[in-house]
């Protein structure tokens, strides 16, 4: 090591000005421990003063990451450029470069993506507020595919992003905020192809952090424009303590249950001095499981769920998919049907009963098909198991029995593994009335 | 008590999906039958195939069909370069059945759609029909190719198809809502 020292005493920009202009070549390591005790550790590659490549987390394959992201990498050339690094031995990087060797990936994107990378890698590094530098001479880069970059135009672009990143930082607080679409909008939305591509992601569950891992775009590049549709009111950030706008408008109409006279259902409220002051009882299905009503949008699903395992399962030959009627028919015409059945189906129809009914409450307005959000990809095993333990806590996963899984509520559904993990199902409610009525309709155009 | 309200306000939403190889004509199928301008995300080609069409989908094609006052459906056109799979499967969620489109005229096609088919065969063992775009008429021969080709048997509809036109285009769909309407009650369907 020639050359090493602290952050907080020697600034990286200094550090960068320095090897740039003794035309040094090896690799800037940086590493620093955050308060919260999570070590973090990046580096940048010199060659001859010019920067060639750079990683703010050399835990991860930051550069193919992007390169996966953007959709220009297949299977087979991934997993070839993984088996000819993992036999090299030498260490984990090199992936970005074996894709180009292959002829796998196009030399001017993976360029561009490279120097978006060194962009956004130092813009990271810069925000370090403290930590340890070490220049270690001569080191090549692994992943050196063509690209170098002066130092001053990085320190320069760099500065315009933290100028920048102040008022996106505002907009969009955290890299675990989540995003979620808004029912309505004040004006025609407009929006460019790469906002689009972004939102496309956005289902109100994902975190910021989920939507900068499937782009593989870089923090600063989603972060911006999310916080741009933020600000035209094309995406809210979701705050997960409020209840969304069903569930304010589900709120306020409990509130005239009284004087209507009809079945209170809603109970989604906020707070207890906007309850109504007389609630009717929450009722309980026939197991004795106190029903879903509360659990708002979990709950809607969770009913919905059972619903269609009870169809599923118990049978439906309903010609009418939309009445309470229609499936309380359905489940008399299935006296003769199993015990589980018949359960699933008792459960279905306390379900029914006590859930919020949308369609009472919910304007006119078209809206696009959102189905229940499966995974798109691996997912962190601490983030899943953290999602378990707060569906378990929110009732919505029913303790497994010794006759079969847990059968209650979607949250129990999304978390089980099923068969074959990648299989996406249609949507079972799919009937005959429906599709006879989507004949009659294509037919009539 | 009075009667409960029974007014569908929100509706019901379904989904088709259009897939098949580059440049097999599936924007162009869902701008035809579309009642609404067709919110398609098209960029530029750079490459090589930029001999064969300017512009390609890159994220989806997304269309609607209004079937009446409580139901719509949608048509969702997914990129057809092979590089953009990674929107398959977001594309895929909860669909009734898809369309596979393939070009009559670019039987080198072929191949890339088979890798589509067995990929959306994966993803959900739903209903689909094969559709043969720019060509009037379905030899034997070509059903034969793609038959065997796509490892289908003769439950699953191939049928000609001119994207351009709208009365084959709603003959494509009505085949495939047929095929579901079969598997939902085999006995009653017909087409």
């Amino acid at each position: 090591m020639n050359l090493e020292g602290s952050l907080d005493a020697f600034g990286l920009s200094d550090v960068f000005s320095l090897l740039a202009m003794t035309t040094k070549s090896g690799a800037l390591r940086l590493r620093r421990t955050a308060s919260s005790g999570v070590n973090s550790a990046g580096v940048v590659w010199f060659s001859s003063g010019l920067i060639t490549g750079a990683t703010a987390d050399l835990s991860r394959q930051s550069l193919t990451r992007r390169l996966v992201g953007s959709g220009i990498v297949d299977d087979g050339a991934l997993r070839s450029a993984v088996g000819r690094v993992q036999s090299a031995g030498i260490d984990r990087d090199g992936v970005a470069k074996a894709l180009l060797e292959s002829g796998a990936v196009e030399p001017d994107l993976l360029q561009a993506a490279a120097s978006d990378q060194i962009l956004d890698a130092v813009f990271d590094l810069m925000r370090w507020a403290d930590g340890d530098f070490a220049f270690e001479m001569d080191a090549s880069n692994p992943d050196d595919v063509g690209v170098s970059i002066e130092v001053s135009g990085i320190i320069e672009e760099s500065r315009a992003r933290e100028a920048a990143w102040i008022d996106v930082s505002t907009i969009i607080p955290s890299p675990d905020s989540i995003l979620s679409v808004p029912v309505v909008l004040s004006a025609d939305p407009v929006v460019s192809r790469d906002e689009w591509a972004l939102l496309a992601l956005v289902d109100g569950r994902r975190c910021v952090r989920d939507l900068v891992d499937l782009t593989g775009a870089g923090q600063f590049a989603v972060v911006s424009t999310l916080a741009s549709l933020v600000r035209r009111g094309l995406l809210v950030v979701r705050d997960v303590a409020s209840a969304d706008h069903v569930g304010v408008v589900e709120r306020r109409l409990s509130l005239l249950g009284p004087l209507e006279d009809l079945e209170v259902v809603t109970a989604r409220l906020d707070s207890p001095a906007e309850a109504p002051a007389e609630l009717e009882p929450i009722p309980e299905s026939n197991d004795g499981r106190s029903s879903l009503v509360g659990l708002g949008d979990d709950a809607d699903d969770a009913a919905d769920q059972v619903d269609r395992t009870a169809r599923a399962e118990g049978g439906d030959d309903d010609d009418d998919d939309e009445s309470d009627e229609d499936f309380d028919d359905g489940s008399g015409d299935d006296d003769d049907d199993s015990e589980d059945a018949d359960g699933q189906l008792s459960r279905s129809m306390a379900a029914r009963r006590s859930r919020p009914s949308r369609d009472d409450v919910v304007p006119d307005r078209s809206e696009p098909f959102l189905p229940p959000r499966r995974r798109a990809q691996s997912e962190r095993p601490a983030a899943r198991a953290e999602a378990s333990a707060v569906a378990r806590a929110s009732g919505l996963v029913a303790v497994p029995t010794a006759g079969g899984p847990p059968s209650v509520g979607s949250a129990a559904v999304a978390l089980e593994e099923s068969a074959d993990p990648s299989a996406i199902e249609r949507d079972p409610s799919i009937n005959r009335s429906l599709l006879l009525r989507l004949i009659a309709g294509v037919r009539g155009l | 008590m009075a009667p409960r309200n029974r007014r569908r306000h929100g509706g019901q939403a379904v989904k088709i999906v259009v897939t098949g190889p580059f440049s097999a004509g599936k924007t162009t199928l869902i701008r035809t039958i579309s009642e609404i301008t067709v919110l398609s995300t098209e960029r530029g080609i750079t490459d090589e195939t930029r001999a064969q069409k300017a512009q390609t989908t890159v994220a989806m094609d997304f269309g609607r069909i209004s079937i009446d006052r409580d139901l719509v459906l949608y048509l969702f056109g997914t990129p057809g370069q092979e590089r953009f799979d990674f929107m398959w499967e977001v594309l895929g969620e909860g669909m009734l059945g898809y369309v596979l489109l393939v070009d009559a005229n670019r039987p080198d096609s072929f191949r890339e759609a088979v890798t589509i088919n067995a990929a959306f065969r994966a993803m959900a063992p739903v209903p689909f029909v094969v559709a043969v775009n720019r060509t009037e008429t379905l030899t034997d021969e070509l059903d034969s190719a793609l038959r065997e080709a796509l490892d289908i048997g003769v439950d699953v509809p191939v049928l000609a198809c001119d994207a351009t036109d709208k009365e084959s285009v709603k003959s494509v769909l009505l085949a495939l809502l047929y095929a579901l309407l079969h598997e939902v009650e085999p006995a009653t369907a017909h087409g």
